[in-house]
């Protein structure tokens, strides 16, 4: 290493996080949000607050409903009318309704302005009522990697990847443009120092908060949530290295190309918001248009999803995740050409 | 209060923004793509689950069966299996994401009216697509015999597309993530600069040092707001239920109190890296998570469902898809405007407390 990349590492070291306050947001955030973040990405639809409405009130409607509330998801509250279980609903406090008519027909009203969630509890209806009748063939599912279904196992890992991204990229894409505003550009270009010397001194200190960040969050994903880890860690290590390769190139290309810290921003947000919606996080790729499918193939945060998960939960190792570093470098080699 | 002089700021931070117009384009600009690129891309449906099957009875009623699943909107098919090493390698490496298998003795059971078993292994890492292929695969076996018994309405969005409940989230959480950036660079490019000095040096008070630099953006705010919801309605045919009075009162608020947020950030950081690097962990995380964009909150335990109690876009997000598809005005959303508006109060109120018009804030 020359000493003058030393000094330069040094000096950006110390910029960076010379600032307390600048230190608790790059290195005690991520950790912080980690933690409730993890509490909060479960799409399991656990309690539902039902209204029921039984006009017929005969035995019939009344063993439907003792089955739906032995199955603890719909916790029940009893309305006198149509109505009031629609006003209930319009007001946001029930989530379903059970409706009988004087007839004892049945009627089952979710919610449908909640997305995701009104699916899941239709589908539970579905399934508490069909287990009435003896089917001719009966489905035994078994679900490998994560027997329980929790939800968590699934959107932990991928927090990390959201995290890293938000931190570096900010990082990197105010790097050059900084010293540029500020002006302190023209003490650098007085320096012998090459334009390699600069950019690795620029990237390699956010590439290493970076990697404290994923270590750390690993950790808490770990620990705190248990969340088992199958693979191996080095190879997650190395995804990181890669990822975080690429994160840090777009930001110094964002860098380059703006010429105040607000363009630099405003370009960071809109890499980072398209990146964390189309990595498959939490809408799933594979229900893309085509088109959409095809920008996903440029996104880097993609592929560390899959990595991520597949090394978490399934333990998978190279001689399945292979195709994904290749994708990562071809993204990588476009960068440089954008230079 | 001086009219003269907030007018002043503001003409001075406009121009600001004017003389940048690629920020100033991005700002405009951003919320039209992404809005364009999810409304198309996102859906939380789930279909099309890839399927591979294992059939060991090979006869016509497996086929049919086979059929059943194919044909369905809910599974494609992807592979044949013929071991049980298959379907390990076939789900491990993700090419199929469901295996059926069907043991050789199903059609007999089937001919003797006995109840065949057949299996359903799930990849179920990615948890919520293993449950509902697990309730499509148990739908299908079942047939649609029962559902004359039966009726599943989805109100406020019959259909069940999920685009209708995702857009008016993503006006929330876009415009969430827009004002707080617009602004929370504002004050510290002062500092930075070092223009904050020659601002110190004139008789300006702080509250028009504020109001003057929060006028221009809460332009850019208010158009940002009017192309989102001309789209949702006139490009995603998300139905507006609700009255635009009420939509223009509560995103008139929100995107004051995401401003002020800003305002609070540039002022309190005082260095533009620092605040950038704030507003985005501040608002795009906790808005695209914990605002009931995508997870819902009554899944959360208490204590994490307390603080998403404040954040305002869990109030927008929620506000904004009642509005849309409910179209109720009722008692609720008063209780939520009140929110947002004592949190613009307070957040000025300590950007107020952090402004120091002085050398000594530096």
């Amino acid at each position: 290493m020359t000493n003058r990349l030393k000094f330069m590492l040094k000096k950006e070291l110390l910029q960076t996080l010379r600032d307390p306050r600048m230190r608790i947001v790059i290195l005690v955030m991520p950790i912080f949000q980690t933690l409730i973040f993890g509490y909060a990405v479960t799409t399991d639809v656990k309690k539902v607050d039902t209204a029921i409405v039984d006009l017929a009130n005969i035995a019939g409607t009344r063993a439907t409903t003792d089955q739906f509330i032995s199955s603890g998801i719909f916790i029940p509250t009893y309305k006198a009318s149509y109505d009031e279980a629609w006003y209930a609903m319009d007001q946001g406090d029930i989530q379903a309704m059970i409706l009988f008519n004087r007839q004892g027909q049945m009627q089952f009203v979710t919610d449908g302005s909640r997305g995701l969630s009104a699916g899941v509890t239709s589908g539970y209806a579905a399934a508490i009522l069909a287990g009435n009748q003896q089917p001719p063939i009966k489905v035994e599912s078994r679900a490998w990697y994560n027997p329980l279904l929790e939800s968590r196992n699934f959107y932990v890992p991928g927090v990390i990847a959201m995290m890293v991204m938000v931190v570096t990229l900010i990082l990197s894409s105010m790097a050059v443009v900084r010293e540029v505003e500020i002006g302190t550009m023209e003490q650098i270009m007085v320096t012998p120092m090459k334009r390699w010397e600069f950019i690795v001194g620029k990237l390699l200190p956010f590439g290493a908060i970076g990697m404290v960040n994923v270590l750390v969050v690993t950790a808490v994903a770990v620990f705190w949530f248990n969340i088992p880890l199958q693979g191996s860690l080095p190879l997650l290590m190395l995804g990181a290295v890669l990822y975080l390769m690429n994160t840090l190139g777009m930001g110094l290309l964002i860098s380059t190309v703006s010429r105040t810290q607000q363009q630099a921003m405003l370009s960071a947000f809109f890499v980072i918001f398209p990146a964390s919606l189309l990595s498959g996080f939490a809408f799933p790729i594979a229900n893309m248009p085509g088109i959409i499918r095809f920008f996903t193939l440029f996104n880097p945060m993609r592929y560390m999803m899959t990595i991520l998960r597949d090394i978490f939960l399934k333990g998978n190792g190279l001689d399945i995740l292979w195709p994904t570093w290749p994708c990562f470098c071809l993204v990588q080699l476009f960068l440089p050409l954008l230079h | 209060m001086n009219r003269q002089r907030v007018k002043a700021i503001a003409k001075k931070e406009i121009t600001h923004v004017i003389r940048d117009p690629r920020s100033l384009g991005m700002g405009l600009a951003i919320p039209v793509l992404l809005l364009v690129l999810f409304g198309y891309g996102l859906s939380l449906n789930v279909d099309n689950v890839p399927l591979a099957v294992w059939d060991q009875s090979n006869t016509a009623t497996s086929r049919d069966l086979i059929r059943d699943f194919t044909n369905s909107e809910a599974f494609q098919p992807a592979g044949v299996c013929h071991s049980q090493k298959d379907t390990e390698d076939i789900i491990q490496s993700g090419q199929a994401i469901a295996v059926l298998v069907i043991p050789p003795d199903f059609e007999e059971k089937i001919a003797r009216h006995e109840t065949a078993t057949v299996q359903l292994l799930v990849d179920g890492s990615d948890s919520n697509t293993a449950r509902l292929s697990i309730m499509y695969a148990d739908g299908i076996t079942k047939n649609a015999a029962q559902t004359a018994a039966m009726s599943i309405i989805t109100a406020y969005n019959p259909a069940m597309d999920t685009t209708w409940s995702i857009i008016p989230g993503l006006i929330a959480i876009i415009l969430n993530v827009i004002a707080a950036m617009l602004t929370s660079l504002c004050v510290a490019r002062e500092w930075e600069n070092g223009t904050m000095e020659q601002l110190i040096s004139t008789p300006m008070r702080k509250g028009e040092f504020l109001i003057g630099k929060l006028v221009p953006y809460y332009i850019i705010g208010v158009i940002d707001l009017v192309i989102a919801v001309l789209m949702a309605l006139f490009l995603f045919g998300v139905p507006l239920n609700g009255s635009l009075l009420a939509l223009a009162g509560v995103s008139a608020m929100f995107i004051f109190t995401t401003l002020s947020v800003g305002i609070l950030i540039s002022t309190a950081a005082k260095s533009q890296l620092l605040a950038s690097q704030l507003a985005l962990v501040i608002t795009f995380l906790p808005g695209f998570i914990l605002s009931g964009f995508v997870y819902d909150i009554k899944a959360m335990p208490a204590i994490v469902q307390a603080i998403t109690k404040l954040i305002p876009a869990t109030y927008f997000v929620s506000l904004l898809r009642t509005i849309f598809l409910k179209g109720t005005w009722g008692m609720a959303p008063t209780k939520e405007l009140l929110f947002l508006t004592l949190f613009a109060a307070v957040v000025l109120a300590m950007t107020m407390k952090k402004l120091k018009l002085n050398l000594d804030g530096r």
